[in-house]
């Protein structure tokens, strides 16, 4: 049984002027358990809406979503979702923001859950910053913290919607690699949005191209490279080959998007 | 900072001595004679005479616990109307103009009707609070809530949250600043409500005080009056600023 | 082109609402009192208060009233527009003013101002003069508190232009400062405007023989609600009309902020 299955899953939204937009179309995966599954595409292709429906946030047109081989339909511990923007609550302390996915679950006690939450703020790296506010951190912390709150409630899906891109770059590249390390502690099923190939690829078991809007898979790569990977994997010919053949792909969606009809994201 | 801070009590020290200087040997030396204006000195001695007679602190409990009725009062009803509003955008726009028009009527113009129903005294001096406390409270409260960023209702939902927990750990902790800040204005109104009604409709509680004694003429015991009332307004909303800082600083600087 | 009905709701959905809200509350109302949901003499009804209003109008009281009650808001308002923003101004410009003026101020702002109308009554009688001294005091303090913070929070890059240019102080003022901080001074007007609105009522309430306070005591003393309500309906109407007559004036001023 696959851990993760999108079956055929469309969502469109009716407009305003009649007709429907149709964001994803069609969309097929199959993501096996503890795989790392990086999915890049041109704006507006509908990327973010598919974390929503793995995450049950949102429910397809039509088409399903497995997980487990049971239907999704709402949102449920085995998965959690990191935010681009953090989403943190800004009056709560860095120990108290990762608390909330696990106060909300009301399974465990305060003590147990400061336990479990001292555990994963030492493995995102923020010891000391536990009564810190969010104001007070920089952006890659914000993240982190945003990643810790994920993994407190033990999921057995992490849903990441393009979670550094509100990172500058050098923090980014920081980021990327402080996440392959949490993951390869954590051993998660990853799904990780990103605009970023390089991300893509670095961080990728199997890389899931995405056509324009509407979205569909383009193809799907996988990434043989070995792990442990540091960032001067980047220059190295296997990694470089990968990259230029995703841009090319991309390439070509973002002209067909360009050229034919205008839509807007 | 310190020497700004030293300045200010030192300049304004001197100027609010001067000023009581000033009209405590205003009328001796015939500078004002047109008018009783009293003098300092013959407030602050007419301050003990009314103490010891009774005639403050038993009026100043009345008028208290008139305005802690009406203010309870505008709490229970103006935080849940405040969150309502603003959570529903539906109703915030169709209550709007009501409320606006019953805003900006000043309250006194309705102590005619406010006395009939609900009472000389007590009741339409608590109505009056309740009236003035309201609104500040509920319109900061619903801006509160309108400002909430959706994206935090998200994570909550995300993790499993319902409603209940939204509104619990979202919308209440959030909207808690400006919604201080509305309890803040809301005492000033109140107090302000609770003299203006008791000056009207009764004859108990500090403005009932006040009434009669500008009746009977007595410039003295109506100046240490409204000293007293003045202190009363002070502290109120000295205290509640206060009150407001702690919370703020109790959460986070630098946000709101 | 045709616009759809639900295009025109859904764009003006505010308005829309609104008057719904305004509509249905009137017709609440009316029911209430023909149905006798409660005692109708207490409550009153619509159709009750706009006979009022006419029987008001046409006996020429109406406009009574309202001259009474808009001169004493004119000469309340002016003066404490004229007495507070040069105070506001020099309390604002100049620190030691304002420290040793501020106590006062601040005393003024925190105290209940009704609780000076009976020392106002000894002082200056009953009439017209008192009313306009309590509307002016309401006034005056908002002016004057408004008029310094925009004189205060002038950016002080502009003063240190106004500076290097050698400008004399009265160039300083009138070319740098005042506009500044005059929007600050218009909202402060705006707010003004209804506080002396409210101390003009409340006077008229206490002791007059004309004016829309009076007409409100007159009739409430007399049970007479109907006319009670068509009172407060043109107290209202008067302050939606003095506030948005002084937030067009701040428009003009606003345009060079947005």
């Amino acid at each position: 049984m696959r851990h993760i299955e999108l079956q055929q899953v469309i969502v469109s939204f009716p407009q305003p002027g009649g007709g429907e937009l149709r964001a994803v179309d069609g969309f097929e995966l199959k993501v096996e358990k503890g795989e790392f599954v990086t999915i890049v595409g041109p704006s507006g292709c509908g990327k973010s809406t598919l974390l929503s429906i793995v995450d049950g946030l949102v429910q397809p047109s039509s088409g399903q979503v497995l997980i487990n081989g049971a239907l999704v339909k709402g949102p449920s511990p085995d998965r959690a979702l990191v935010f681009q923007e953090f989403a943190l609550l800004p009056w709560r302390t860095v120990v108290d923001n990762v608390m909330l996915g696990l106060e909300l679950q009301r399974k465990y006690t305060k003590p147990q859950m400061k336990d479990k939450v001292s555990h994963y703020i030492q493995m995102v790296s923020l010891e000391g910053f536990e009564k810190h506010y969010p104001h007070q951190l920089s952006g890659g912390m914000r993240q982190r913290v945003g990643i810790a709150r994920a993994l407190a409630v033990n999921p057995e899906i992490l849903l990441m919607d393009e979670p550094f891109a509100a990172l500058d770059a050098q923090t980014r590249e920081i980021m990327s690699v402080e996440l392959q390390r949490i993951w390869e502690q954590a051993k998660k099923t990853v799904l990780f949005v990103t605009h970023s190939i390089d991300e893509a690829v670095y961080l990728a078991d199997r890389i899931v191209v995405m056509s324009g809007r509407p979205g569909r898979v383009k193809e799907i790569i996988p990434v043989n490279l070995p792990r442990p990977r540091s960032l001067s994997i980047k220059d190295e010919p296997g990694f470089v080959r990968l990259r230029r053949h995703i841009w090319d792909l991309l390439e070509q969606e973002v002209q067909r998007q360009v050229g034919g009809k205008e839509t807007k994201s | 900072m310190k020497e700004k801070t030293w300045q200010r009590t030192w300049i304004g020290g001197t100027a609010v001595i001067a000023f009581l200087v000033l009209w405590e040997i205003a009328m001796p030396l015939g500078l004002v004679k047109v008018a009783d204006i009293s003098r300092p000195s013959l407030v602050v001695k007419s301050f003990f005479e009314l103490a010891a007679a009774g005639e403050i602190f038993p009026h100043l409990v009345i008028s208290l616990k008139e305005f802690i009725a009406g203010f309870f009062l505008s709490l229970i009803v103006g935080i849940p109307l405040g969150v309502v509003l603003g959570r529903y955008r539906f109703s915030g726009l169709l209550l709007d103009p009501l409320l606006m028009a019953l805003y900006t009527m000043p309250r006194m113009a309705m102590m005619p009707l406010l006395v009939v129903w609900f009472g000389v005294g007590m009741g339409a001096t608590i109505s009056v609070v309740f009236l003035g406390a309201v609104f500040p409270i509920f319109i900061n409260t619903s801006v509160g809530i309108r400002e909430i960023d959706p994206i935090w209702v998200r994570a909550v939902r995300s993790f499993g949250g319902t409603e209940w927990d939204i509104f619990k750990k979202v919308f209440l902790p959030g909207a808690v600043p400006p919604m201080m800040s509305g309890i803040r204005l809301g005492v000033g109104r109140g107090i302000l409500g609770m003299v203006v009604s008791e000056m009207y409709a009764s004859t108990a509680g500090i403005g009932g005080q006040i009434a009669n004694y500008g009746n009977s003429f007595r410039t003295t015991e109506l100046i240490t009056l409204i000293a007293i009332v003045s202190l009363l307004g002070f502290f109120m909303v000295d205290l509640m600023r206060r009150v407001e800082e702690r919370v703020r600083r109790g959460r986070m600087e630098g946000w709101q | 082109m045709a616009v759809s009905l639900t295009t025109l709701y859904r764009r003006n959905d505010a308005f829309f609402l609104g008057t719904a809200g305004l509509v249905g509350f009137v017709v609440v109302w009316e029911a209430a009192a023909r149905l006798q949901l409660a005692n109708p003499v207490l409550i009153s009804s619509p159709t009750s208060v706009a006979f009022a209003l006419k029987t008001w109008t046409l006996s020429g009281g109406l406009l009574r009233d309202l001259g009474v009650s808009l001169w004493e808001l004119v000469v309340a308002f002016g003066a404490s527009a004229v007495v507070g923003i040069p105070l506001g101004v020099v309390m604002g410009w100049n620190r030691p003013a304002e420290y040793a003026l501020d106590p006062f101020i601040w005393v003024l702002y925190s105290t209940p101002l009704v609780s000076f109308w009976p020392l106002f009554i000894i002082w200056l009688g009953i009439g017209q003069k008192t009313i306009i001294a309590l509307a002016f005091l309401f006034s005056v303090v908002q002016v004057v508190i408004n008029t310094m913070a925009g004189v205060r929070g002038i950016d002080p890059i502009l003063v240190r232009c106004a500076r290097s240019f050698n400008a004399h102080p009265v160039d300083l003022f009138f070319k740098f400062i005042l506009p500044g901080a005059l929007l600050m001074i218009v909202a402060g007007l705006r707010l003004a405007v209804g506080r002396a609105l409210i101390g003009v009522i409340i006077g008229e309430l206490f002791s007059s023989n004309a004016g829309l306070g009076f007409h409100i005591s007159y009739y409430g003393a007399r049970l007479r609600f109907a006319d009670v309500f068509a009172g407060l309906f043109m107290v209202v109407l008067v302050g939606i009309c003095t506030t948005q007559l002084m937030r067009m004036a701040e428009m003009r001023f606003i345009r060079w902020k947005t």
